[in-house]
């Protein structure tokens, strides 16, 4: 039980997005170079060059949250993009090709910096709109590996972020210098301990916190990772959600049940679907994808190679054998009653594997699962119905009402 | 038929007569050095596209947007109807990379981390090294060393073998050869016991060479060709395959291992990064594999293209676009036919390269 109300620091979120796009803006307008970089991408090396990053994932997302998704991805089948590409890569590929965008115009990048971490999809989208908009493509290569990285691994992955760092440093007429990036990995490091405290508070019971709240409050920890600002929110918010948690205020009211999320958010049904929880008492407690940057472990005192390390030991550049871990510590520690795989047509590196996943996870931790199947992004291949119909048995399951 | 062309024809009948031999050692991806395998004492083969009207097995462990030679190979993998030693796995897309997790508790299997990008001096470290790797893993789990007095044998014997196909789409791009044989060749070619292949590809080949002459020259682009008759259908529609860029042709047949390195697993890690044709899967320097695409389908005097691509395979769906515009400037109309878990095209499919081919004509 517990009694509930919005979470205050939620209002500060806008108002620092929208102060990083007009940022942005005003940046590009003065002369700084602007860096398309995926979520994974070592935005650390940017940052120290005074390069200003801009996310065409986190992008989507809005597109999708602001129901202009289909449109922008039909632009890209027009052009022939197969409709079974991931639905970010065709909702942005549709926003910089028409110029739509829910921010006020593209931001024209200078240059694009991809890290293979998070999936396969992500060169070829940024090779796309490398092409497109005829700027140099900087890539971090990350092997990807079911055990833990090998010192093979961190060196060439070492040796390339020496490359991208100079190259960007160049690029933003300035000279590569590595104790310029402890700074930036400092906080980097601070910000990332602190989602990590800010995403444990959702173990008390009630969660004063849930998945579909970190879902929206993880716009800072991917865009502005390294900043004074994101740090600033995130320990703001830290000291409320812990003062919620005191207080016993939950964030789902009457909490009957627990679960755990895996995948991405299904964003055009972000609201229905948190109301659905709600309704039926369920807390999302804990989700490995906004976890997954409380999972990145910086290391000050050797940048690069601290850098190198974090970025192959990413969690979607692990296997099944890494998730299951992951999800049944997620289970364990929030005290979870459940979980929710989401199949996401969208993701075949997040998704491919569930299934045994969803075998193990039970077998270890007893607690039941269920896959759902959806799309973080486009609309067409989204049916709340459907996502329903599966979780109603399954929140009765779990001891909730539905 | 001969032995090629039954072998290319019924792979799992050919694979099932040398698991008789021995236990098999199965690579999921051309990027697998054979060789290595050889050298463990396995009946090595890379696994081409298996029939797949059903892989119940693999559909209780994989979603629908997966592609059907993923599909089949882990269909393949599971039924455990041949004595499968280890299976061998190589970075690549998406779906292979999964892959990798999803069979791991119910198969030995060895992992190659060969770079994506691969360019450049760190990435030829990151192959030497990756090789090395999966050698010990394969070690561990077989409980054994590779022989490496076998390494060296496998390693000329392997480099004779894709010496030969490469040649036989030689022969094709000259008229001297149908292409149907050559993709015969190609298949046969990972399944067969590299001498048995060899022996086999040394006779004449049965009937005469079809001249491509009065049909439309074509090029065909795609991931693996999912059956010869995949080719007889685009052939029976008119036109003449006269160049090859797939990873079961030409581009599975491209390494090259220098004869002269100090170090044989060096040289092997080596050809596998800047000793091959690669396709969309690895990041290479600016417009580097278009281009060399266009300047060879002007050189072979290619009329067409068609592009046999499997559906959910994300690596030659997303350069689709970029090489028909490619194609396009180059005055080679093209084709897309996407394959799902049929082993021949359609006939909608045939008749879009009929229309292209008429088109042409």
């Amino acid at each position: 039980m517990g009694s509930s109300r919005p979470i205050e620091t939620t209002k500060r979120l806008p108002r620092l997005i929208r102060n990083q796009v007009i940022w942005s803006r005003i940046a590009k307008r003065i002369g700084r170079p602007v860096a398309w970089c995926t979520s994974g991408g070592p935005v650390e090396l940017l940052l120290a060059s005074g390069i200003v990053p801009f996310y065409p994932e986190n992008h989507a997302a809005i597109c999708s949250a602001r129901g202009i998704a289909q449109g922008l991805a039909e632009k890209a089948e027009e052009d022939r993009f197969s409709h079974d590409l991931c639905s970010y890569f065709r909702i942005d590929y549709g926003s910089f090709t028409t110029g739509r965008t829910p921010l006020g115009g593209v931001l024209a990048p200078d240059l694009v910096l991809v890290s293979n971490n998070i999936c396969g999809t992500v060169q070829n989208w940024f090779r796309v709109a490398a092409d497109h908009f005829d700027v140099p493509f900087l890539f971090l290569d990350t092997p990807f590996s079911e055990e833990p990285c090998t010192e093979n691994d961190v060196a060439y992955a070492r040796d390339q972020l020496v490359h991208i760092a100079r190259e960007s440093a160049r690029i933003a007429g300035r000279t590569f210098d590595e104790k310029r990036l402890v700074p930036w990995v400092e906080r980097a490091r601070d910000t990332v301990e602190t989602w990590k405290e800010v995403m444990k508070t959702a173990s008390a019971k009630p969660a004063p916190f849930t998945s579909f709240d970190a879902f929206v409050h993880m716009a800072p920890i991917v865009s502005m990772r390294g900043t004074r600002r994101a740090l600033a929110y995130y320990r703001r918010l830290l000291a409320e959600l812990r003062g919620r948690a005191k207080a016993g205020i939950a964030a789902v009211p009457n909490e009957r049940a627990r679960a755990v999320w895996d995948n991405i958010a299904i964003w055009p049904a972000h609201r229905e679907l948190k109301k659905t929880f709600r309704d039926a008492g369920v807390a999302l407690v804990a989700d490995t994808y906004t976890g997954a940057w409380g999972g990145v472990r910086l290391d000050p005192t050797d940048p690069l190679t601290g850098l190198a390390r974090a970025y192959c030991d990413v969690l979607l550049n692990h296997g099944v054998k890494r998730r299951t871990q992951e999800l049944t510590g997620l289970v364990r520690e929030y005290s979870a009653d459940g979980f929710i795989l989401h199949s996401n047509r969208s993701c075949k590196r997040y998704s491919l594997g569930q299934y045994a996943v969803r075998n193990t996870l039970s077998e270890a931790t007893g607690v039941p699962g269920v896959i759902v199947e959806a799309d973080m992004a486009d609309p067409r291949s989204v049916s709340i119905d459907s996502i329903r119909q599966r979780l109603t048995p399954f929140f009765e399951m779990i001891g909730a009402h539905s | 038929m001969d032995s090629l062309a039954i072998a290319a024809r019924d792979p799992v009948a050919a694979l099932a007569e040398r698991g008789r031999r021995g236990p098999l050692g199965i690579a999921f991806s051309s990027s697998v050095p054979l060789e290595v395998l050889d050298a463990f004492g396995l009946e090595a083969a890379w696994l081409p596209v298996l029939p797949a009207d059903s892989t119940p097995r693999a559909d209780g462990l994989m979603q629908s947007f997966t592609c059907t030679y993923t599909r089949a190979a882990a269909d393949f993998a599971l039924a455990a109807s041949l004595p499968v030693g280890l299976v061998a796995h190589a970075s690549g897309c998406d779906a292979q990379t999964a892959l990798q997790g999803i069979l791991l508790g119910s198969l030995p299997m060895a992992s190659l981390k060969l770079p994506i990008a691969v360019a450049g001096p760190s990435a030829t470290r990151q192959a030497r090294g990756a090789l090395r790797e999966m050698i010990a893993a394969a070690a561990a789990l077989l409980g054994r060393d590779p022989d490496t007095a076998v390494l060296s044998e496998a390693c000329a014997l392997r480099g004779k073998v894709r010496a030969r196909v490469t040649e036989a789409f030689g022969e094709v791009a000259a008229g001297r050869m149908p292409a149907v044989r050559a993709y015969e060749t190609a298949l046969a070619a990972q399944v067969l016991a590299p001498a048995a292949f060899l022996d086999a590809a040394a006779a004449p080949a049965p009937g005469p060479a079809t001249s491509p002459e009065g049909r439309v020259r074509v090029l065909l682009s795609g991931a693996h060709v999912p059956s010869v008759r995949a080719i007889e259908g685009i052939e029976s529609a008119g036109a003449a395959v006269v160049l090859d860029d797939t990873e079961t042709g030409t581009r599975g047949a491209s390494r090259r291992v220098r004869a002269d390195a100090p170090d044989i697993l060096d040289a092997i890690a080596d050809s596998l990064v800047d000793g091959m044709v690669h396709g969309p899967v690895r990041v290479l320097p600016g417009r580097g594999r278009i281009d060399r695409l266009i300047e060879n389908a002007s050189d072979a005097g290619v009329g067409a293209a068609v592009l046999l691509h499997h559906r959910c395979c994300d690596p030659h769906a997303f350069e689709a676009p970029a090489l028909t515009d490619a194609l396009r400037e180059a005055e080679i109309p093209s084709v897309l036919i996407e394959i799902d878990r049929d082993s021949s095209l359609s006939a909608r499919d045939l008749a879009r390269v009929q229309a292209l081919v008429e088109s042409i004509a």
